[in-house]
């Protein structure tokens, strides 16, 4: 249960935790986006060295990140598991593309066959396995470094600040931004509470891990029903709470602490936006055509 | 048959930078029948130690023997759950069901009873923590007033006849009539029963009132284990633990500091007052 690596802030002193939330979340962004288009395994390579070294510059310890796989690991096996054996078994041959040199192989590599069913791995199966769980991976990973190195409150303070420009269409910034810190904040508070309701229901003999799925969900009634009264419960005292110190919403409400961008954001928003620009002329072969034209030109 | 505890000692998330001692080598023997009150502040390991006794901390280290099922080795878990019956802190928020009836019927149904026994269970439950079966029954437990969803939530515990009666603060946030009335239940239950009561505290006072015995701990220890008037003795340490006396004692404390000459070892208050009256006797006369 304690597991969830979402939302847990790793407290320490890097170049990565003070940056601005604001930059920090644009630069996640890119880079979630770039994964997209990432289509060599020179450019994942390139991309994991480069999430290292930002794991490096942020002094969390690597340990933690890889645990925000964790979760996710069944997801990413049984996506990689489906690509490998469903891909359509095709004896057309399989080129290995490193962008800056090109091999063929024969593209089965196990082939059997029972009456109608046709069965085989190929390369293009394992290629695609392989990607998948790569991109998941590095999915998952990017973002939990944005966790692990931004308090949520800091963090609702940069989704604020970048979504304020939506208030000229009356959308309620502010409040969202609120809500999404709420439930940040929570998160922890309720897995306590989860853990010990379940310690409860178990002592009066509850079975949580027994039975097929439909039964499983049933035994949970006893531990969400608790949960949702005490969150009721616990959202209302914080109504009160809000109110009797005056809160009324974002008019007129100032900041404690005043984000400003500074030289080291600037510079780390350049270097992510030549990453993803790199990612796109490779996806594109831009940097090929290009070339080609200006060499062309010239001769011309 | 007793509860045997022997070098009981458990650690949080072993192995990291978080991990804590929250047990440290705890052996005691706690006698059939016996009301056993373990006091100490917050964080001094007690939810750790009773979480044990019920299977929901898997043992790592250690021994211990409940009505002879060693928890070492692997056991029936509903066996000991039916044993050992475990009241949490602010038991009210467990309650889930549609009705009081149900609610209180969740423990014995999930121990595979019968209709009819369960609902003489439920009957029976009710009316030893003083909710009234026809009236209340059919309710939901989300309507009930605080004082009576205590009731309810340990009527569903009483339900299930533990051998071994746990309670984790089961006076923590009632009022003192709530408090009070709650302490009389748990003896009503005890000498009904004759069941193993263990009670959580950190109200000296609140387990002073029945408890045979007392088992201190701190920071992980287990600093003493014995009857309250053996405890007094050591008032100067307990209450460098952050610990208070039973106010009995403390009075009889005070009185022997301004030069009364009371006999040692007073805890209970009856006594303490039969003792002033006897001394002041002895001066008029």
């Amino acid at each position: 249960m304690r597991d969830i690596a979402l939302g847990q802030y790793y407290p320490a002193n890097s170049v990565v935790h003070r940056m601005d939330p604001r930059s920090k979340i644009i630069i996640a962004v890119i880079y979630l986006v770039g994964i997209f288009f990432i289509n060599t395994y020179t450019v994942y390579l390139a991309t994991i060295l480069l999430l290292l070294i930002v794991v490096l510059m942020s002094k969390v310890p690597l340990r933690l990140v890889l645990k925000s796989v964790k979760p996710m690991l069944f997801l990413i096996l049984f996506t990689a598991i489906i690509n490998l054996f469903f891909t359509a078994v095709q004896d057309k041959p399989f080129v290995i593309d490193l962008y800056f040199r090109k091999w063929t192989v024969s593209n089965i590599i196990f082939e059997a066959r029972w009456g109608f069913l046709h069965f085989g791995i190929t390369w293009t199966g394992v290629n695609n396995a392989l990607k998948m769980a790569l991109r998941l991976v590095l999915l998952v990973m990017g973002p939990s470094l944005l966790t692990l190195t931004t308090t949520p409150v800091t963090l609702t303070d940069g989704v604020e600040l970048l979504m304020k420009p939506l208030n000229i269409i009356r959308f309620p910034v502010h409040e969202l931004a609120l809500i999404m810190s709420i439930t940040l904040k929570f998160i922890p508070t309720i897995m306590e509470e989860t853990d010990k309701i379940m310690m409860a229901q178990r002592a009066r003999c509850a079975d949580f891990d027994s039975g097929n799925l439909f039964k499983k969900a049933k035994a949970m009634l006893p531990v969400l029903i608790p949960l949702f009264v005490s969150s009721l419960r616990r959202a209302e005292e914080l109504a009160y709470a809000m109110d009797s110190r005056c809160y009324r919403g974002s008019k007129g409400r100032t900041k404690m602490k005043i984000l400003r961008l500074k030289a080291r954001d600037f510079l780390g928003l350049l270097f992510f936006a030549a990453f993803l620009f790199l990612i796109l002329a490779i996806k594109y072969n831009w940097l090929y055509t290009w070339f080609s034209i200006s060499f062309l030109s010239r001769l011309v | 048959m007793p509860i045997i505890i022997e070098n009981l000692s458990y650690t949080y998330s072993p192995n990291t930078a978080f991990s804590h001692d929250a047990l440290k080598n705890i052996s005691l023997t706690v006698n059939d029948g016996e009301y056993l009150g373990i006091i100490g502040h917050t964080g001094s390991g007690k939810s750790t130690f009773v979480l044990h006794l019920n299977g929901l901390i898997k043992l790592t280290s250690g021994k211990i023997i409940i009505n002879d099922i060693d928890l070492s080795k692997k056991y029936d878990y509903k066996k000991l759950r039916s044993t050992v019956g475990i009241v949490f802190q602010y038991p009210e928020y467990q309650l889930f069901d549609e009705t009081v009836e149900k609610d209180i019927g969740f423990g014995p149904k999930n121990l595979g009873l019968s209709k009819e026994e369960i609902s003489y269970r439920v009957r029976t439950a009710m009316e030893m923590v003083g909710l009234d079966y026809q009236s209340i029954k059919d309710r939901s437990p989300f309507e009930l007033s605080g004082g009576q969803k205590r009731r309810a939530a340990l009527a569903g515990v009483i339900a299930m006849h533990p051998k071994i009666l746990i309670l984790d603060e089961p006076t923590a946030g009632l009022d003192p009539k709530g408090k009070q009335n709650i302490l009389d239940l748990v003896k009503t239950i005890k000498n009904a029963s004759n069941a193993t009561i263990i009670m959580i505290s950190h109200n000296m006072d609140e387990i002073n009132q029945n408890c045979s015995r007392i088992a201190v701990l701190n920071d992980g220890q287990l600093k003493y284990y014995m009857k309250p008037e053996e405890l007094v003795n050591y008032g100067r340490e307990v209450e460098e633990m952050g610990l208070e006396l039973p106010t009995p004692a403390k009075i009889a404390q005070n009185l022997r500091e301004q030069g009364i000459n009371l006999k040692k070892g007073i805890v209970k208050q009856e006594e303490l007052v039969d003792e002033v009256i006897k001394l002041y006797k002895g001066v008029q006369n």
